[in-house]
């Protein structure tokens, strides 16, 4: 046997040990619509995940890109498998994008979305995105990791100015995120034992911008502050009613509404004037019936 | 401010069957009438699209319903162990649906979970559900040779697979009664000391359930019996028996931060215990996770 064919076969032995233990890891991958980005133009990168064999329901990880190249916009994370997110995708140093999630059950199956980036290219080059710090754990009860394979995303930016189809990054979205179930909790390990709110929306559309806070006795039109979960309760009395506003990135919203626990009886002005009314009328009636009786 | 549309349209429905002994979903679109229907929404026009969801879960038992991990309904099975319910008001998108059924002694089946693509203003029926059985044993621990009693619920008149798991994992058969009971004595002279644990699935009717969470117990020398009260104990954080948002949320206070001499222990009894909170404690959470 020659040199030759004892290397091959040694890449071939090789081969047959790995084959088995790939089956087994997961992949993920970035993609776009086009390979080539024009100096000025906006682009949208998706990620996705593989998971082969393996339930998945954790992952976190980076995504780093050359910032001399590329202007990191916003992330986009409406429709994402991904139900909670510890970390929202977002720039957390130059040229670095974090993210971290999970979805309760876990999740199977190949060309999962999770969520989505939009670029903005601005010197020419040959640009990689490239993952890091990757971890994805399955759903069994322990957080066993995974072994993942993160494929790199390589593309050219053209000097040439103006030029290309500009992908149409608008979203369309007329629907305001889905029904969500706040829930009103206190414990010790959480703002001293006090009472806060948790809320989760989702958004099938454009992603969630954000959410407002308001805790009223007078219904919804109260003042509403930005807030994020979980939102300590200014009315520890919990007798408030709480209005949790859930917004779109394309500004539409849902409102939630949460009943005061321990509601104050309130009435209405009109009812208060009556009984005053009532009050003055029986006092005046004491007054006249009593020089009425003294003669 | 958009004005409000009733829309009058063809009746669409899109038939899903999920088994639970086969991954993925198959789709069988076109079907029968019913569904249609939709409105507008607050801040513009859309078409609405529904799920139905449909199954067998335990005679008279709860079922719980979560969209994308937030509990959005309970239903109560029939005494013939089926059960169904409709949930409205979707936008078209990916969701990740996940059901669970809980027996009379308050035990929760392990969680059937998958994902799926809804249509903007199609009902979507997914049928064929089968809520895997629960399970339980009389002792924690059990003298070598004594009987252990394994029970549980699941569909009446049910066939149930027992495993029990150790270096050569065993198989035993039992049914459910009318009440979807089911109950089997073990003999552990076969099994060596240590520990153990079992899980079983239920068949009826052609249709097989997954397998049940797995219920552990230690072969000894004397026996000791099962703690009476059966709590979750991973991940709930508040010890409100569930774990959902709020223990997430306490979780994620605590994220990469140094951990307080009280959350400390929380994290020992309830996460990974290694001291602090990361993505494996949240993985863990996703498993237990009831909404």
């Amino acid at each position: 046997m020659n040199l030759f064919s004892i290397k091959n076969f040694l890449v071939l032995v090789l081969l047959l040990y790995l084959l088995p233990m790939t089956s087994f890891s997961a992949e993920i991958f970035l993609e776009s619509k086009n390979t080539t980005s024009y100096v000025g133009e906006e682009f949208l990168v998706e990620v996705f995940l593989n998971t082969k064999d393996a339930s998945v329901n954790a992952i976190e990880g980076k995504i780093k890109f050359p910032s001399q190249f590329l202007d990191f916009k916003e992330a986009r994370e409406g429709n994402s498998l991904i139900n909670f997110w510890v970390e929202k995708p977002s720039l957390t140093n130059d040229g670095e994008v974090s993210f971290s999630g999970i979805t309760p059950g876990g999740f199977q199956g190949s060309n999962k979305f999770l969520f989505g980036l939009v670029f903005s290219s601005k010197n020419p080059g040959n640009v990689a995105l490239v993952f890091s710090d990757l971890k994805v754990l399955k759903n069994d009860g322990l957080g066993t990791e995974i072994i993942t394979t993160p494929l790199s995303y390589e593309f050219n930016i053209s000097n040439e100015q103006g030029v290309g189809t500009f992908e149409n990054l608008t979203i369309v979205d007329n629907e305001p995120p889905e029904e969500f179930f706040p829930l009103i909790a206190s414990d010790l390990n959480l703002f001293d034992g006090k009472y806060f709110v948790v809320f989760s929306a989702i958004d099938k559309g454009s992603g969630i911008y954000g959410y407002t806070v308001s805790e009223s006795m007078l219904g919804p039109n109260g003042v509403y502050l930005a807030a994020e979960s979980p939102y300590m309760l200014k009315d520890q009395s919990l007798s408030k009613n709480i209005y949790i506003k859930a917004i779109d990135k394309s500004g539409n919203f849902r409102l939630v509404t949460l009943d005061a626990q321990n509601p104050i009886i309130w009435l209405k002005p009109d009812i208060i004037f009556g009984i005053i009314l009532v009050i003055l009328c029986l006092f005046v009636f004491k007054k006249i019936w009593s020089k009425y009786t003294q003669r | 401010m958009g004005a409000l549309a009733v829309y009058a349209q063809a009746p669409v429905v899109e038939n899903v069957t999920v088994s639970a002994t086969v991954d993925g979903v198959v789709v069988n679109p076109g079907g029968g009438g019913g569904g249609g229907g939709g409105g507008g929404g607050g801040t513009g026009l859309y078409e609405n699209a529904g799920v139905f969801f449909s199954g067998r879960a335990y005679p008279l038992s709860k079922v719980s319903i979560l969209k994308d991990g937030q509990l959005v309904l309970s239903t109560i099975a029939g005494p013939d162990s089926n059960f169904s319910a409709n949930l409205g008001d979707l936008s078209s998108g990916n969701y990740t649906f996940s059901l669970y059924g809980e027996d009379k002694n308050k035990i929760r089946s392990s969680t059937f979970t998958f994902d799926i693509f809804i249509t903007s203003g199609v009902t979507t029926k997914i049928t064929g559900i089968f809520i895997a059985p629960t399970i339980a044993t009389d002792k924690r621990q059990v003298k070598k040779g004594d009987n252990i009693v394994i029970f549980g619920q699941s569909a009446q008149a049910a066939d149930i697979v027992i495993s029990v798991n150790s270096p050569v994992e065993f198989f035993r058969n039992t049914t459910t009664d009318m009440n979807g009971v089911y109950l089997l004595n073990f003999d552990t002279s076969v099994l060596e000391l240590g520990q153990h644990s079992t899980k079983s699935k239920a068949l009826k009717s052609g249709e097989a359930s997954s397998f049940s969470n797995s219920a552990g117990f230690m072969v000894g020398l004397t026996n000791l019996e099962t703690e009476p009260v059966i709590k979750l104990v991973k991940c709930d954080l508040n010890d409100d028996g569930r774990c959902n948002l709020i223990d997430f949320s306490i979780a994620a206070f605590w994220y990469k931060i140094n951990l307080s001499p009280a959350f400390l222990i929380k994290e020992r009894n309830h996460l990974s215990g290694d001291g602090k909170v990361d993505l494996v404690d949240f993985s863990i959470m996703a498993f237990y996770w009831t909404g």
